[in-house]
């Protein structure tokens, strides 16, 4: 009986134990909230979520050459203002440019982070057994317009177009060997594209945006080692203009406004949304007491401001100059608004709605600084607030001066030369909702090519191969009338390099079109050789032209080499 | 699709087992087996007649016991002739038959070596004696006493190697364990949690009052049979059974604290802020007095046990605590727990059937630690309220009213969690045991946030708004394990071998809205809010500043199953030999590197018993083991097409797939090997202790490095690159100066040092310096901390300062001891190392008196040769913000002529410190008439009483990571952090408290 009982429990639990000893030696978890790849694809919104993916990196151009490459070239200043949080700009600002940098990687890592993203879902696209003719030639035109934006930053670039059997470390290429390859990947997926615009195309790879990556690149193909291609240059912005499908507005600032998703010279944007990702390019601009300019629920960023010598290199009657903001600021009862032609201004600047008695940065100055620039000085232990009330005014209102004098660092002991607190004009190219509850963006959609650049390829390119060519000078007077400025006669290197600067200001172009005009190693704003001027003395140096393979690539890539003079 | 299946029958075989095991407690409770009992009764006293209270009295071979009274005296039902084991810690166990007497009275000697209690080494015990890895064990009576939330804080800095700490007093903030330093980088750097056998248990399921002992496996030979998670280490944690005899026992126990700020930043008072040119609004408030309070806090515990004549034993026990930390509307929990454990014996213990339930529900107020940032530097003159009964906001960029913060926003947790655990063992013959266990727990975590319509900080940029979340965990663990006992001669032996199975499953939701017609709703009524209507929701989830409306879901699961074996060598109590082996597999890696073999060899032997030396023992022990580490990351090696912001098309916003990054199909598992040299020591029967030397190699670490991109879509991937080392040196002791009839003073300390290495960082690349522990309020953004290959890891870096010229700037030393002003552009190119930031030496230092019916135990704690990064200095001791932010006005280091923030060795503090952490005083009521009340006892318990420190911030804890968002982030807790950047102190750390407690135990 005993031996019974003993046995009965043992036969129960080697009931339980012995069959989990034994089975379940797979372990495959399942998948949840992520996707088989064959239980995808099966309808045509499915492969359009897939393809949409690619883009997510587009909106990195916003940042690398609106902003970074803007501070490097004569366009954006980020010099150094007292209680400024922005950091040591002035070696930036003077092409000294380092491996390590931010600006440096993000560039890098935004491009190529796309040319991988690509790479993979064309992969995934090829292995389908459904044809995917149309979503790869799309993914490949996108890829070629990162890796375009990767030559350009950074010249010697590995292209790898393989995501699986893709080389660990690929090697660089010569600047004209990735040229080819990148014209050539265009080219072939041309005819898969969509040739006429459409909703479906916006802020997508169609045949226009592909023509104007080939624009672009053959009017800077001489400086990737590549023979003029003015005569190609001419033709790719040709087969736009003559497609019809786009037109310049009447009114400049219809480009820029925060509905400008129907400009008609929209050709391929980045599609900003507040709540998603902001255009908040005149927010990273503006001076913190703009918050009560616009009613902003919170201080604008107070970063970037505008070189005065570009500032002051547009004529006076140029209606473009409404993308600036000078002088004296009011507060939102002025009535800020956006002109389609004239862009920023107050509707009612009266003087009861002046904004002052700012009094933050004046307290942080030393007395040498406040003396240098005429401003009261105090005495020991006073602060602002023990001013006279006119001495208030003067120190603590808000105006803006385009054209600063900056302190050099010998007088005021500073790390960096320094300008005045609220100098240089402010942004104000894109429109700001006044009111808004919302301080960090808009939605203005950001153009990276709009037609007004197709006119002006078109122009360069004709005037490249025949200085004379009226049809060059009929393209940029059009653009010149729109400004409200008279027709030129002739076309100079001049003329048409000003007219090109000022149409696509702050649009990521500066770069490129300083470097194709020669003047790339100019002296500017806080960039001169004469080291008594303000900012980081420059020696010239072509080298500078492209930017140094960022250190983190390097590190990890074997392969790479250094560009030359880095 | 087999795993569901098996998961089924999994269930299934649950619900058989607990069927059955129900149906046998039912039919077999009866006293038929009582027959051939008796009741033994008797006094447990030591040599010299002193009565041994609550002493254990059990039947051998069984978990039959009782626990005697205040006086020693007991009586239990035993077999007739059962084995008595008799024992008191301290003391030397003394058996005794029970032979068919009623009365067997028990005299136990001084035991200082403790070499036969008893220590629970996964899957089966061994005695102290023949232990050849490195185990602590610390029982109950020298937990940490007072106000304890946190189980983990009962053993805070008791354990030499055991690092348990918390920068600052917030209840709600997990306590960071360290076991001999950093071990991983991407999974659990925390050791693996072992609760009645459960592995991975969270002590937040557990009050600190049910738990009985806790063992620290500290060395790879001891912790190798948990193979894969116990690269960490591993802390076993017992809870209380039923003890008593054949009357129940009822334990009630309840104490009340005081908590208050022991020590915060030297903010300017307004006064001072208003001459140091700050704008003068008016009033004179001082901001953290406004958001903090005195906490007080209340614990209430009850326990009924007993261990009836039937063989049925149980402990049920319930605590409640409402626990209230110094910060206002935020800062606190309440929590209740209960657990009920129960065992039933059949047939002369060879068929035991037990089974744990346990129940937590906690809900937190944790409140945002934004209001502690914004009361150091909120304008010192600017008023609560104002005119119009409003709060006053002054409405400066990121500077938001501290008071208003915690009135107008709320975030709440709640954790409610059920465990069930079955256990049926069998022993069909003399020597073997076979057993099989069950557990299931749920727990499920919810988070509420709303923040008002009014709410200057968030709500009112979108007219209120609220997030919910929750986080269901199912987990599921099965085990079975047969062990044999034998002995050939002189020679003992224990083998163990079985296998365990776990799956987890982890789910979420989570939704967010905004624009609600009113504040009632909370974040009770998510569909009230119009804001997903207007404006959409956004794709995925970001910190971001602004409130965003947000829908989102995922569920993903984990399976793990292991076999494993062991055989445990004794001979002639003298030599000791063990051996481990566990094969593991996970679902959390690919088909090709899914098992792993994670193995251990220790031995000792007994050097005193060899050489015949006076001493109690001398062991010399050695041992080498292999252990894993899971990567966090569930998915990590099967390619799949995920959600991707961004996705547009036909003119608006979708959803985009990608394929989701981090797909690496060779991932497999991090291995480290543990070399553990150690001595334990007995002398002249008053001195105890143990020295260990180990040397510990993580290699394939798990590890997210940068990758080339070209080719690769992310410039970051999860891989098995990279290796540290450890090495350390730990001791403990344990002494007893004084023992007599009236009066004792005993002595416990430790100390150990452990050093962690980077070996190699990535071996793919060339990169062999990372840098971080910047960004937040250092000055322009410099990186503090700069980890190197080949050197230790916390290296903190800085250029050494000289002084400040007269305009203020700082100077300080270039790279070639030149004088430079300082500045962030050129401060990487001139920085140098300075010191480290994780302590060389840690210590703790227990006394323990008692006299006649007092006692009284004062406990010290210490971390020596380190320093750190006093990031609220470096940012506010200057008067650059001060149009927005208060000033720092550190005694004798602030000057009102600096004017910028900068960041070098002037902010480079040693950290040093010894706090007096513990004094408790305890008397012990004499109760005379024991028919009802058995004992009482009173207690006064103080924490964190004094600091001895030359550090000049608020606390010099360690601080063992680098917070995730070191932003002045609206919502961040900062609870998890990168552990290669340790060693800054944020100036938003939650401030240091003491704690007053009186106390009350009754046992009836």
């Amino acid at each position: 009986m005993n031996k019974i009982k003993n046995l009965l429990p043992a036969l129960l639990l080697f009931g339980y134990v012995m069959p989990v000893l034994t089975s379940c030696k797979k372990l495959e978890p399942q998948l949840y909230d992520q996707i088989k790849p064959e239980n995808f694809f099966q309808s045509k919104d499915q492969v359009v979520a897939f393809t949409s993916s690619g883009y997510a990196n587009v909106a990195g151009y916003f940042g690398n050459f609106a902003l970074e490459v803007g501070v490097t070239s004569d366009e954006l200043s980020n010099a150094l203002r007292s209680n400024d949080g922005w950091g040591t700009n002035d070696l930036q600002m003077a092409h000294a440019f380092k491996a390590n940098a931010g600006y440096v990687g993000n560039g890098w890592n935004n491009t190529f982070g796309g040319v991988g993203t690509c790479n993979r879902l064309i992969e995934f696209l090829k292995k389908l057994p459904t044809d995917q003719k149309a979503a790869i030639a799309e993914l490949r035109a996108l890829r070629g317009f990162y890796l375009w934006q990767a030559l350009d930053l950074f010249g010697n670039i590995p292209v790898e177009l393989r995501f699986e059997e893709a080389n660990p470390i690929p090697a660089q290429l010569k600047p004209d060997q990735a040229f080819t390859i990148i014209e050539t990947e265009l080219l072939q997926a041309l005819p898969e594209l969509n040739k006429v615009k459409s909703q479906a195309t916006y802020a997508k790879m169609n045949a226009s945006t592909v023509y104007m990556i080939l624009a672009e690149m053959y009017i800077n193909a001489e400086r990737f080692g590549v023979a003029a291609k003015w005569t190609e240059a001419a033709a790719a912005a040709n087969t736009i203009i003559s497609s019809g499908d786009y037109s310049l507005t009447p009114g400049y600032f219809s480009n820029f406004l925060i509905k400008n998703e129907l400009s008609p010279e929209n050709i391929f944007v980045i599609p900003f949304q507040r709540n998603r990702i902001d255009n908040n390019i005149v927010h990273q601009s503006l001076h913190q007491s703009a918050q009560k300019t616009f009613g902003l629920s919170a201080q604008p960023w107070g970063g970037y401001s505008i070189k005065s010598d570009f500032y002051n290199s547009f004529e006076a009657d140029d209606k473009r100059r409404g993308m600036f903001i000078v002088g004296q600021q009011y507060t939102k009862d002025a009535g800020p608004i956006w002109d389609a032609s004239l862009g920023f201004k107050y509707s009612n600047p009266q003087a009861q709605y002046k904004l002052y008695n700012w009094s933050e940065d004046y307290n942080l100055l030393s007395n040498k600084e406040r003396e240098f620039w005429k401003l009261p000085t105090l005495s020991a232990g006073q602060t602002y607030k023990d001013l006279s009330a006119a001495d208030q005014e003067k120190a603590g209102s808000i105006v803006i001066d385009p054209s600063p004098n900056p302190i050099p660092r010998t007088i005021s002991g500073r790390s960096e030369d320094m300008i005045k607190y609220r100098d240089e004009a402010r942004m104000g190219k894109f429109e700001i909702e006044a009111g808004t509850n919302v301080p960090t963006g808009s939605d203005n959609d950001f153009p990276i090519y709009r037609y007004a650049e197709t006119l002006l390829l078109r122009a360069e390119a004709l005037w490249r191969l025949n200085n004379t060519s009226s049809e060059a000078l009929n393209l940029v007077n059009q653009i010149r009338d729109r400004a409200g400025l008279p027709a030129l006669k002739q076309l100079t290197a001049e003329t048409l390099f000003s007219e090109i600067k000022h149409e696509l200001a702050f649009e990521g172009k500066a770069r490129e079109v300083l470097i194709r005009f020669g003047h790339w190693e100019d002296d500017w704003n806080w960039k001169y050789r004469d080291a008594s001027k303000p900012g980081a003395t420059y020696v010239p140096d072509i080298s500078k032209r492209f930017f140094p393979i960022p250190e983190s690539a390097l590190n990890t890539n074997k392969n790479l080499k250094q560009n030359p003079g880095y | 699709m087999r795993l569901p299946k098996i998961r089924l029958y999994l269930r299934k075989s649950a619900v058989i087992l607990t069927a059955v095991f129900l149906s046998l407690l039912l039919l077999f409770t009866t006293n038929s087996w009582a027959q051939s009992q008796i009741i033994v009764s008797g006094k447990v006293t030591d040599v010299k007649g002193i009565p041994l209270p609550f002493s254990t009295i059990t039947e051998k071979g069984t978990s039959n016991g009782a626990t005697a009274d205040a006086e020693g005296k007991y009586n239990l039902r035993v077999g007739k002739k059962a084995t008595l084991v008799f024992s008191y810690t301290g003391y030397k166990t003394f058996e005794a038959s029970s032979n068919g007497l009623a009365t067997l009275n028990a005299s136990l000697s001084v035991d200082l070596q403790q070499l036969d209690n008893v220590v629970v080494t996964g899957y089966g015990s061994q005695r102290r004696r023949e232990i050849t890895g490195s185990v602590v064990t610390v029982t109950s009576k020298d937990f940490i006493k007072g106000n304890v939330g946190d189980p983990i804080q009962l053993l805070q800095g008791k354990v030499a190697g055991l690092q348990i700490s918390r920068a600052g007093g917030n209840p709600n903030q997990p306590f960071t364990i360290r076991l001999r330093g950093l071990n991983t980088f991407s999974g659990n750097e925390s050791p693996l949690i072992v609760i009645d056998g459960v592995l991975g248990g969270s002590l937040d399921v557990l009050d600190p009052n049910d738990i009985e002992s806790m063992e620290v496996l500290k060395d790879a030979s001891a912790a190798a049979i948990y193979g894969a998670r116990a690269s960490a280490g591993v802390i076993i944690v017992t809870t209380k059974v039923g003890r008593g005899a054949s009357k129940p026992q009822i334990n009630y126990s309840s104490q009340v604290s005081a908590e208050e700020i022991s020590k915060s930043p030297e903010m300017a008072t307004a006064a001072q802020y208003v001459e140091l040119g700050g704008q003068d609004l008016g009033s004179r408030t001082d901001w953290l007095k406004e958001i903090a309070r005195t906490g007080i806090s209340e614990v209430h515990n009850i326990s009924i046990s007993n261990s009836s004549a039937g063989g049925f034993s149980y402990n049920i026990a319930a605590n409640y605590r409402n626990q209230n930390g110094v910060i206002k509307d935020a800062s606190s929990y309440k929590q209740l727990n209960t657990r009920v454990n129960l065992s039933q014996r059949f047939w002369d213990n060879k068929l035991i059937l037990s089974s744990s339930l346990a129940i937590t529900s906690r809900s937190e107020n944790q409140g945002y630690q934004q209001s502690l940032v914004q009361a150091y530097y909120y304008n010192p003159t600017a008023p609560v309220y104002g005119k119009d009964g409003k709060f006053y906001e002054t409405k400066e960029q990121d500077r938001y009213n501290p008071v208003a913060i915690n009135k107008q926003n709320e975030l709440n947790r709640n954790l409610s969690t059920q465990l069930a655990n079955f256990r049926a063992e069998i022993r069909p013959f003399k020597n073997l045991s076979i057993s099989g266990t069950y557990t299931e727990q749920r727990s499920t975590e919810m988070t509420g946030e709303y923040s008002k319509r009014d709410s200057y900080m968030g709500g009112a940029l979108v007219n209120g708004w609220a997030r919910k979340a929750t986080t269901d965990v199912n987990y599921s663990q099965f085990d079975a394990a047969i062990t044999y006992t034998n002995a050939l001669e002189k020679l003992k032996y224990v083998i163990t071998a079985g296998n365990s199975y776990n799956y987890d499953n982890i789910q979420t939701q989570v939704a967010a809205n905004s624009d609600f017609i009113t504040d009632d709703f909370s974040y009770n009524n998510l569909g009230a809010g119009q804001g997903i209507n207007k404006n959409g929701v956004v794709p995925v989830e970001g910190n971001v500043a602004q409130p965003q409306n947000f829908v989102g879901s995922s569920q993903r699961e984990s399976l793990t199953r292991a076999y494993f074996a062991r055989a445990n060598l004794n001979y002639d109590e003298t030599y000791f030999l063990s051996g481990t082996f566990r094969r593991e597999g996970s679902s959390r890696f690919g088909p090709n590197n899914r098992w792993g073999n994670f193995w251990a060899l220790s031995g000792g032997f007994d050097m005193a018993r060899i050489l015949n030396l006076p001493l109690d023992q001398l062991k010399v022990r050695g041992g080498y083991g292999v252990t894993g580490t899971l990567p966090n990351v569930y998915y990590g090696y099967i390619s799949t097409l995920g959600l991707r912001s961004g996705g547009y098309a036909n003119g608006q916003f979708i959803s985009g797939i990608s394929p989701a990054t981090g797909y690496n199909p060779d991932l497999k598992w991090e291995q480290k090997g543990e070399l553990n040299f150690g001595v334990d020591f007995g002398l002249f029967k008053r001195l105890t202790g143990s020295l260990d030397y180990f040397i510990r190699n993580t290699k394939d670490l798990l590890n997210t490095v940068d990758v080339p991109s070209p080719p690769n879509q992310v410039t970051q991937l999860l891989l098995n690159v990279g290796e540290i080392q450890t090495k350390g040196i730990e001791l403990q002791l344990s002494y007893v100066a004084i023992k007599n009839k009236d009066f004792s003073w005993s002595i416990d300390g430790n100390m150990s040092t452990a050093k962690t290495i980077l070996v190699e960082y990535n071996s793919k690349s060339d990169q062999t310096i990372l840098r971080g522990g910047g960004a937040g309020a250092l000055g322009g953004g410099a990186n503090a901390i700069w980890t190197k290959e080949g050197e230790e890891i916390g290296q903190i870096y800085a250029q050494p300062f000289v002084r400040y010229n007269p305009n203020g700037d700082p100077i300080v030393l270039s790279k070639d001891n030149k004088e430079m002003v300082w500045s962030s552009g050129t401060f990487q190119d001139n920085a140098r190392p300075v010191a480290n930031s994780l302590p060389k030496v840690f210590a703790g230092l227990g006394n323990n008196f008692t006299y006649k019916q007092f006692d009284l135990s004062i406990f010290f704690r210490g971390a020596f040769g380190y320093s750190l990064v006093n990031e609220g200095r470096a940012a506010f001791e200057n008067i650059s913000g001060i149009a927005r932010s208060n000033v720092m006005v550190t005694k004798g280091e602030f000057n009102k002529s600096i004017i910028l923030p900068h960041y070098s060795t002037r902010y480079v503090e040693d950290a040093s410190f010894v706090k007096l952490d513990n004094l408790t005083f305890g008397y012990n009521v004499a109760v005379k008439n024991k028919k009802i009340i058995q004992g009482i006892r009173l207690y006064v318990t103080g924490q964190n009483l004094l600091t001895f420190t030359k550090y000049l911030g608020a606390d010099p804890e360690p601080r063992y990571f680098n917070p995730d968002n070191v932003s002045e982030g609206r919502r961040g807790n900062n609870f998890t952090g990168n552990s290669l950047f340790p060693g800054v102190d944020r100036f938003y750390t939650f401030p240091p408290t003491r704690i007053y407690t009186v106390g009350l135990n009754v046992n009836l």
